[in-house]
């Protein structure tokens, strides 16, 4: 049944697909033939307007993981600060960071010998307190990628929404034409009615 | 920079007037937009917009009804699509024509090709730390992407309000 409802719903949007993404992953895909896939009655509003909030869910994914990002490359950055870094060489990267999050203690223990080693490190003394200090370095831009997160929610909302009216109309208009045909039955009958003869 | 040079400078700016040939001037007046979305959309000659506006109203919407959904729908398009344009930029990198010349200069002096006085070096020295100063703000491309999307917020609100306003004026 759900597999049907896919297949009617892809046979609509493949001709007049809107959104062209450069994903390699097919997670949009997955959102998008999950969204369509619960379609009561699809058509070409209803299929369009799936598109573009599989898209949201899309943006909104990549959002967060830059986010994440972003914070895991300034701790590195201010790690490496405080190790006393040689020129562009870094001896900690994002992927360190994120073992140490994921809950790798021997980096961890390793990373805060290495800082208090260091002589003139005046950043900070330990994982915790590099990672405080990049947090404020980059506080603006999470501040932005928090309100592009936002954005895609209240997009996903709006279109929503949308699709809820589009399907409400769509059922609606369905109605009316069952109604307009059992006028029209209705007539037929009253017409070759033999009593009326 | 010499009072001769600056005056040299000026007389050869004289003799640019811009653009003379057809095309020239038009990649010109391209120069200053930067994702268009403040532009009218064109409508009358997009194919995509013609084809929805005939399904949708094969589906029962009025000719108004649908062309007002269908626009707001393609300008949401426009938008997104300039995010995704945005997500994909390169990197903006300050002076990475300058290092390679430099680079190039100060091999020549090591080697013996060329010597570099003084204020040569000095000058060198003040530019690399210009560059440093300039990428270090510019940030990395992380930073970058995430500056330029959040510009075109405001842009991404007006399209699915309208998209909101059409299909709800449109049911009640």
């Amino acid at each position: 049944m759900t597999e049907d409802k896919l297949k009617q719903s892809l046979a609509i949007l493949n001709p007049i697909r809107t959104v062209k993404l450069k994903d390699k992953t097919g997670s949009f895909e997955a959102i998008l033939q999950g969204l369509l896939s619960d379609l009561e009655t699809p058509n070409t509003l209803s299929v369009l307007l799936c598109e573009q909030i599989a898209e949201s869910i899309f943006w909104m994914r990549r959002h967060v993981e830059d986010k994440e990002l972003i914070l895991l490359e300034a701790t590195a950055e201010k790690i490496d600060e405080a190790q006393g870094g040689f020129m562009n060489i870094r001896s900690c990267t994002a992927e360190d960071i994120k073992q140490v999050l994921l809950g790798d203690e021997a980096l961890k223990q390793k990373i805060n010998d290495e800082l208090k080693d260091n002589r003139s490190n005046s950043i900070a003394t330990s994982f915790d307190g590099c990672r405080a200090k990049a947090f404020l370095s980059c506080a603006k831009e999470v501040r932005i990628a928090d309100d592009l997160i936002q954005r895609q929610m209240l997009n996903i909302r709006h279109l929503q929404r949308s699709l809820d009216a589009i399907d409400m109309k769509s059922r609606i208009i369905k109605r009316m034409d069952l109604e307009l045909e059992r006028i029209e039955r209705d007539l037929t009958v009253l017409e070759h009615d033999p009593e009326a003869d | 920079m010499t009072q001769k040079q600056t005056k040299a400078n000026r007389e050869n700016a004289k003799q640019s007037t811009g653009p003379r040939t057809r095309s020239g001037k038009g990649r010109s007046s391209q120069n200053s937009i930067k994702h268009g979305l403040n532009q009218v959309l064109d409508l009358e000659h997009d194919n995509r917009f013609i084809m929805l506006l005939r399904l949708v109203k094969e589906d029962g919407y009025s000719h108004n009804e649908a062309y007002s959904i269908i626009s707001a729908i393609l300008d949401h398009r426009r938008v997104m699509e300039a995010c995704d344009q945005q997500y994909h930029a390169p990197k903006e990198v300050f002076g990475q024509a300058e290092a390679g010349m430099i680079r190039e200069l100060e091999g020549d002096h090591e080697s013996g090709r060329r010597t570099l006085s003084y204020n040569d070096r000095l000058s060198i020295g003040r530019f690399k730390a210009r560059t440093k100063r300039t990428n270090e703000r510019l940030g990395s491309v992380l930073v970058q992407r995430v500056r330029r999307l959040g510009k075109l917020i405001r842009y991404q609100r007006r399209s699915i309000a309208q998209i909101h306003r059409t299909t709800q004026k449109n049911v009640k």
